[in-house]
């Protein structure tokens, strides 16, 4: 069935046309009829960039939560609007597919409001999701839990986004020695396990097609005629433009069966930094182990005195682990910077140019922070829209 | 420690008792208790007695063992409501008593095989209670008020209470606590009992009663009734928190292996069959209250006879027992809140089971 653009010059042009016939036929003219058809087809020949390509790289949860965004903003402005999603790596073997999904960004921002922002954002999205029965298929759901700290520290970034944020009191803290300060507080999980299936089958529905391949070059997309490129490739961002920024921040889990812990339990250590000190995480099907963040550590193989130190550690925390069945380890190579990489650039390969909108660097927080910065990186798309012409300023 | 303390001083005071009395403290007579009533009331009771008098041989008799007690149907959630004609700070003694044992295990390496868990969640009110603390606020962790953030989760509800309470699944505990109990001596006997008097015949000096619903016809006890409780098990391990709907006409207690959502409240009804229209009453019921339930997998329906009585009985009594003297320390009409009242309850009949022998003539003190 024919779509008329809405808003679109080319749709102004249909709607003219098909008004003035109306007006002189004795029966109001619909879409679908033939000479509605024909002068759409006459309409196109008139414009010119009608259509679009957008190939997003990387099918991570940024990868793919920014084709949602575009898509759900711009399907029906921008007809067609081509969305292609290229990786090596899709679920589950991708980095958002290894973590353990549990929604919580660094204690403190050190002055990134954006990102506080964003994570906030995403936080409120999912939760929407909760009063429906499909939160399943998505893989949300609520957790609570403690932050342990050794010493008094001030209340984190993410306090007013989480829910039934307070101070651990002294009984509470009785439960865990060693550490004399803490928190509680009501989060969501979002396992990527289960949500980024639940993306891929949102996108293949409405006709975003999946290549599996390792692109090499941004030129090797505009050469196949691709007008906009959404960069989320993570920590291989550096194969496609080099970052000095960008480090990988390796992390090793253990996946253990401890069905009885149902309270998320991240211990903090301000000399040994974040994530380098215990954390158990209950999860839908198993309990993710860890407490390992290396700087510049490029492996992707599990570690036997890694996977010692941190299961020792995770013991000493939680003594009931003592009975858990250690199922398997996992690493993964959180995508490291010092802030989160989301701006557009306009760039040039021979005679073309072309768009490309960065989405990666979000260290150990992609999760937490993706919808925010999905919904960035799709307001950005429109100002390339509207720098290009594609739609008229008023119209967004 | 306190428990080996006490263990050391008895030793002492029997040599020196036998010194007194001029008697071979070895051959002094040992004696015998009975603890009637294997559930988590009978249990607890008799792992109490036999790791702290350890001079007393002690006997935990019934006609059901796990898994087939009334605890064992319980979701084992620590939560109560106070019995109205007992002075509270006695209540507060026995909810307090019994997390605090509950935590020390939940802490330990001994958690999983206990089945005991931190459980976290919501108690909601559809208007603002009166009472907005109930008497064991201050013995959970955290208890606060919801925020509104919070509530808008439940929109059929005005007002909530947060806190993280415990969970002791009596499938796992009651195996748990019988090992402790022969650990300690203790000697289990499968065998239903009819009346007192036999247990008399049988030599016991000391009758521990925690019969639970039995005591209706075990010691003619016409106050104590069933309160028929139905629940289902569904598979939904997404699901981390308690939700409890004000009274307890509807709640979900997510558990090591399954959920357990309920329930029903039914005075006087004997059922132990499950009924069908119940069972999609609850689900319906629990569905409104957490919607991802409606995705969850049912695994089982099952029925408990809550052993309920206007307060529980916790007292001692002298009686005459086919000709011969025996004491009976009474410990059931725990309604909904055995487990909850489990171990606080046990240490009280342990001290009414002391006096009970510190009562005794000399020979046979101890």
């Amino acid at each position: 069935m024919l779509r008329l653009s809405r808003n679109t010059s080319r749709g102004r042009l249909q709607r003219d046309a098909i008004g003035f016939l109306s007006l002189a036929c004795s029966t109001p003219l619909q879409p679908g009829d033939a000479i509605v058809r024909q002068l759409a087809n006459q309409s196109n020949s008139e414009l010119k960039h009608s259509d679009m390509r957008v190939a997003v790289i990387g099918a991570g949860v940024s990868g793919l939560s920014t084709a949602q965004s575009i898509f759900e903003q711009y399907h029906s402005l921008i007809i067609p609007l081509t969305i292609e999603v290229y990786a090596d790596r899709f679920t589950p073997l991708t980095t958002s597919d290894g973590a353990a999904g549990f929604w919580q960004p660094y204690l403190y921002d050190k002055g990134n409001v954006q990102e506080t922002k964003w994570c906030k954002e995403t936080f409120d999205y999912l939760l929407s999701f909760l009063r429906s029965p499909d939160s399943i298929k998505m893989g949300i759901f609520l957790q609570s839990g403690y932050n342990l700290c050794s010493e008094s520290a001030p209340d984190p970034s993410f306090k007013d986004s989480v829910l039934g944020f307070r101070t651990l009191t002294e009984r509470e803290l009785e439960l865990f020695p060693g550490y004399s300060y803490g928190w509680f507080n009501t989060a969501l999980m979002v396992e990527g396990k289960t949500y980024l299936p639940w993306l891929m089958d949102w996108l293949r529905e409405r006709g975003v097609k999946f290549y599996q391949r390792k692109i090499e070059s941004f030129k090797e997309l505009v050469d196949s005629g691709v007008d906009i490129i959404i960069n989320c490739t993570g920590v291989r961002s550096g194969d496609l433009q080099f970052d000095p920024e960008l480090t990988p921040g390796r992390g090793q889990i253990l996946k253990v069966q401890a069905p009885w812990l149902k309270h998320w339990i991240i211990t903090h250590s301000f000399t040994a930094g974040t994530y380098n000190a215990p954390y158990i995480i209950p999860g839908s099907q198993s309990v993710v182990v860890g407490g390992c963040f290396q700087i510049g550590n490029w492996s992707e193989q599990n570690n036997s005195e890694d996977h010692q130190r941190i299961w020792e550690a995770a013991c000493k925390l939680e003594p009931s682990l003592k009975h858990a069945q250690i199922v398997e380890d996992w690493t993964g190579l959180r995508p490291v910077r010092s802030k989160v990489r989301l701006v557009r650039e306009s760039m040039q390969s021979g005679q073309s140019k072309f768009e490309v909108i960065h989405n990666y660097g979000h260290g150990g927080f992609g999760l937490t922070i993706h919808r925010g910065c999905a919904q960035e990186a799709a307001r950005l798309f429109g100002e390339i829209l509207e720098l290009k012409d594609w739609v008229p300023k008023s119209s967004l | 420690m306190l428990a080996a303390a006490v263990q050391a001083c008895s030793v002492v005071i029997h040599w020196l008792c036998a010194l007194l009395t001029r008697q071979n403290p070895l051959e002094m007579k040992r004696v015998k208790v009975v603890v009637v009533g294997a559930g988590v009331v009978g249990s607890s009771t008799a792992v109490c007695i036999a790791e702290t008098l350890t001079n007393c041989s002690v006997t935990l008799m019934g006609d059901r063992f796990t898994p087939d007690t009334t605890s064992d149907i319980a979701a084992g959630i620590l939560i109560c409501a106070p019995f109205p004609d007992i002075p509270l700070e006695r209540q507060q003694k026995w909810f307090k008593d019994t997390i605090d044992h509950l935590l020390t295990i939940a802490q330990s390496e001994e958690a999983s095989d206990a089945g005991v868990l931190l459980s976290s969640g919501w108690q909601l009110h559809k208007s603002v209670p009166v009472d907005k603390k109930p008497f064991w606020s201050e013995f959970v962790l955290g208890f606060r008020t919801m925020t509104d953030q919070e509530l808008k989760r439940f929109p059929n509800h005005k007002f909530g209470q947060a806190f993280t309470t415990v969970k002791c699944e009596c499938s796992n505990y009651l195996p748990w606590l019988e090992k402790r109990f022969r650990k300690a001596g203790g000697q289990v006997v499968k065998q239903k009992v009819n009346n007192l008097q036999e247990l008399s015949t049988q030599g016991y000096d000391v009758i521990v009663n925690c019969s639970g619903l039995g005591a209706k016809t075990l010691v003619e006890d016409s106050q104590v009734y069933p309160v028929r409780g139905q629940v289902l098990k569904v598979h939904a391990p997404w699901l981390q928190h308690f939700i409890r709907d004000g009274e307890g006409q509807s709640y979900i207690y997510p558990g090591m292996h399954s959920v357990t959502i309920g329930g029903t409240r039914q005075a006087d009804d004997w059922r132990l069959e499950p009924d069908p229209g119940d069972s999609q009453n609850i689900l319906e019921r629990c569905s409104r209250l957490e919607p991802s339930l409606r995705r969850a997998r049912v695994l089982g329906v099952s029925v408990g006879l809550r052993p309920s009585r206007k307060n529980v009985r916790l007292e001692r009594e002298l009686l005459l027992l086919g000709g011969r003297q025996v004491d009976v320390v009474h410990n059931y009409g725990h309604g909904g809140w055995g487990v909850t009242l489990s171990w606080g309850t046990a240490l009280e009949a342990l001290s009414l089971v002391r006096q009970c022998l510190y009562q005794r003539p000399p020979s046979s003190r101890l």
